[in-house]
């Protein structure tokens, strides 16, 4: 009984938006906060992206050719390195350079296009690929949705553009019975490959090991260690033996989420070697993880979406209020026009193209959610507003001058 | 402590629906009615009320009336003997609003009109209920006075002075709400000795509670929150926000003095004004800032679409707000902000002021600080053009304040009861 350790961290960082009062509209076409997007980078650059691309670094050298990782950068985060801070580009460079590092694919924009336009998600598709290439190196076979979201129809879109596994949420009301490690493949597009996170040890790393109110705290590579193997020993038989681990997390976890003195890279550190020393475990990529599953392999159906947000686990973190939905509407309804301006105004047509796509980041829409807001709850601690509706309002201004640039006719009242 | 017979209350306010329709009278009233379904016994005195109104533990009286009923004379000798700090100017202010505009049906009643009430002699009435307050408690047995605002806080004292009962005064706006700098020395001095002497001190909001500790160095520790909550008649089921009927109409409603706001309403309405032709401001209420606030609307080239409507009858206000798209409370300093719960009881949406109390129970509202006319603005211009954004934010601060009530207000009431001065309502209900 063995199984396969995939480390996935997501990188993201949305164009935040600068106060954009309506009286700008028609006048003022710059939408983002050059500022606060720099300053935010570079603290969270100096706090995780850097320290921790260095802790990886030394982890792969040290137990080469065994310990793998991978990541999933949007091209809204790597547009802001090589801005603000070029050299996490050039230590991300230097992991993959190690051939022991994995780029995923996904959208350019962290966006929720695969709900709402499969048009904009293959383009988002590729333009996060050349992104990628330019700045970076090319992502492998296997897609990440934006924050995990997955359904049949997102999952035919993935495999009609060719890719080979897509990871999911490892959610209860998905699997139920099931065992998260054993292999998969989705019942709405056989060819792909179901790659899960297991979210209990996944977020026993990225939300609770700090937490001192926890019965774990603090938490040791011995007693992490012990609940792997105990996955180990609970494997079904179809899992030949082998089975698949997914410890999907924000990147944000190493030192910003988690600060450094919570001993988060001293834990880090260590797990490699513990794993390795007690043997059973082997460290994969989610390309090399694609092999071990049969192509007969029990299929997983979602007719509805599945994310790793909150506790429900679905997309109402973006879509879950109205305002969100007639924000993401109007923002898709403006998508003939982009592309319409793009065929006729060569020159500017770039920069509008971009513009629209940074608003399409699910980040805007999560800003306006109402979920719990009288308890204030994380929603708030990632908002850059004092709340859903000042967030509401901004976009929809913004939104406004977009539709006038693009020559759309004024949003009808929802 | 057990005893069979229920908590006595001894309750002193100075409104009392349906004879006054303002905030204190209807709070006093929700408060005395949670506390009595608890299972305390209420008297509720002020200085006069028409007909003694009873309900089920609770029972209402004017302070003359109810020592007519029980024969005692008026001891008028008391007032001489009270101390100093009770030797109010007897040319107070008239209490927060102009003394008409609250009476409910107008006119003089039997037992004197408003102006008694609010009017140049206010100092004279609130001695004198002070010295009859003292004679009603030696005859009620009360277990605890707790009382309503300044007016009531002389009067309490003397009460609790006289007959050693624990005192519990209930904040429902400072002097330096409702005057600002301005503040009279005369009622800050009682509020800030009353709030000294009191046993325990309600305030209807977090906000209130922090004008208290700063304002008058009131211990923290003896300043609880205690919310108001809106009646049951408030929150009909159904009215829902329909955008179709509704004008393009932003109302102020309230006082016309510097601590409403209603020259930041103006100075936002002008921002608004100017990107959105067809918007419309209505300004409701009545006070000295009238005038400037006319020739404020005429600098600031919008008098054409400002209307002052003047002070309106509570039935005028529900038709008005329920034909609006959106009010607006600006307030510079207020304690609570009843009218934001007027106004989504009609399916309207509010922005609220950041120094409002009320703001801390209605999260799903727009809220500004009263001084950012832009960001007022921009708000205003929202809910006109994005009816899914007024709509969802009536919703949802609908369902807030339906999770409000007073019952629950009353059990934090008799929490502090028990915790100040070891009196227990449950047990003896």
């Amino acid at each position: 009984m063995s199984l396969d350790v995939c480390f996935y961290f997501q990188v993201h960082q949305p164009w935040r938006l600068r106060r954009y009062p309506f009286r700008d509209v028609g006048h003022r076409h710059d939408y983002f906060d050059r500022e606060e997007n720099a300053r935010i980078l570079r603290r969270v650059a100096g706090k995780c992206y850097l320290p921790m691309n260095a802790l990886l670094l030394e982890l792969i050298q040290r137990h080469r050719p065994h310990f793998r990782v991978s990541f999933s950068i949007t091209a809204t985060a790597l547009e802001q390195m090589a801005a603000f801070a070029p050299e996490v580009l050039a230590s991300f460079r230097r992991l993959l350079a190690t051939g022991a590092v994995e780029l995923l694919a996904e959208t350019s924009h962290h966006s929720l296009a695969a709900l709402y336009s499969p048009r904009e998600f293959a383009a988002q598709v590729r333009h996060h690929r050349a992104v990628c290439r330019r700045l970076l190196g090319e992502p492998g076979r296997v897609f990440r949705n934006t924050e995990l979201i997955v359904s049949d129809a997102v999952a035919a879109q993935v495999a009609a553009l060719g890719y080979g596994g897509l990871c999911l949420e490892g959610a209860d009301r998905l699997f139920d019975w099931r065992n998260v490690a054993a292999p998969y493949r989705y019942a709405a597009a056989p060819s792909l490959v179901a790659l899960p996170r297991h979210y209990r040890l996944s977020d026993d790393i990225a939300f609770r090991f700090s937490d001192r109110r926890w019965a774990a705290w603090p938490l040791g590579v011995e007693r992490y260690a012990d609940w792997l193997q105990g996955e180990a020993v609970a494997l079904p038989p179809e899992a030949n033996g082998r089975g698949f681990l997914g410890l999907f997390m924000d990147y944000e976890t190493f030192g910003e989420h988690q600060w450094a003195d919570t001993g988060i890279f001293d834990f880090m550190r260590a797990l490699p070697g513990e794993l390795l020393k007690r043997g059973g475990f082997r460290f994969v990529t989610p390309s090399e993880a694609l092999a071990r599953v049969p192509p007969d392999a029990a299929t997983l159906a979602l007719p509805t979406p599945v994310s790793w947000a909150d506790l429900e686990r679905d997309t109402s973190a973006w879509d879950g209020n109205a305002i969100q939905r007639a924000a993401l509407a109007e923002a898709f309804a403006l998508e003939p026009y982009v592309r319409h301006h793009h065929a006729r105004h060569a020159n500017e047509a770039a920069q509008v193209l971009e513009d629209w796509r940074r608003l399409l980041t699910s980040d805007h829409a999560y800003y306006m959610s109402t979920k719990h807001w009288s308890d204030g709850d994380v929603h708030q601690y990632f908002s850059p507003f004092e709340s859903p509706y000042d967030a509401c309002i901004n976009y929809m201004n913004v939104l406004a001058d977009l539709a006038q640039r693009v020559g759309a006719p004024a949003p009808r009242p929802v | 402590m057990t005893r069979h017979a229920p908590l006595r209350v001894l309750m002193l306010g100075w409104e009392y629906p349906p004879r006054f329709v303002g905030g204190l009278g209807k709070a006093s009233q929700g408060i005395a009615r949670g506390l009595a379904d608890l299972g305390a016994e209420v008297l509720f005195v002020l200085p006069r009320f028409r007909a003694a109104q009873g309900e089920t533990r609770l029972r209402v009286s004017g302070a003359r009336e109810w020592l007519l009923e029980h024969r005692v004379s008026a001891p008028v000798e008391t007032i001489r003997r009270s101390p100093r700090w009770l030797d109010v100017a007897s040319s107070l202010r008239p209490y927060a609003r102009p003394a008409p505009e609250p009476v409910r049906g107008g006119g003089a009643d039997a037992h004197g009109d408003a102006s008694a009430l609010y009017g140049s002699d206010l100092g004279r009435e609130v001695m004198r209920f002070a010295a009859r307050v003292a004679a009603i408690a030696g005859r009620t047995r009360a277990d605890l006075v707790h009382a309503h605002d300044w007016m009531t806080f002389p009067a309490a004292i003397a009460a609790a002075d006289r007959h050693g009962l624990p005192l519990f005064l209930h904040v429902h706006s400072t002097e330096y709400d409702r005057s600002g700098e301005g503040a009279d020395p005369g009622i800050a001095a009682i509020e800030r000795m009353a709030c000294e002497r009191a046993d325990r001190v309600f305030a209807v909001s977090d906000y209130t509670r922090g004008v208290l500790v700063s304002r008058y160095g009131v211990d923290p520790a003896k300043v609880g929150v205690v919310y108001n909550a809106p009646d049951a008649d408030d929150l009909p089921p159904a009215l829902p926000f329909d955008a179709g009927p509704r004008q393009p109409w932003v109302v102020f409603l309230g006082r016309l003095t510097f601590q409403k706001g209603p020259d930041h309403f103006l100075r936002a309405a002008a921002g608004v004004a100017r990107l959105d032709p067809a918007a419309r401001f209505l300004v409701c209420g009545s006070g000295d800032m009238l005038d400037a606030l006319k020739a404020q609307a005429h600098d600031l080239g919008i008098a054409g679409k400002v209307d002052f409507r003047g002070f309106l009858a509570p039935g005028a206000v529900d038709r008005l707000l329920a034909r609006s798209s959106l009010l607006v409370m600006p307030s510079v300093s207020e304690p609570f902000g009843l009218v934001a719960l007027e106004a989504l009881r009609a399916g309207t949406p509010v922005v609220l002021s950041r120094q409002s109390g009320v703001r801390e129970v209605l999260g799903h509202s727009l809220q500004v600080d009263f001084w950012d006319h832009g960001k007022l603005a921009d708000q205003i211009l929202a809910v006109l053009r994005l009816p899914v954004l007024a709509r969802q934010l009536v919703e949802e601060g609908r369902a807030q304040l339906a999770r409000l009530s007073w019952d629950e207000s009353a059990q934090r009431i008799a929490e502090a009861y028990r915790q100040a001065a070891g009196l227990d309502v449950a047990a003896r209900a």
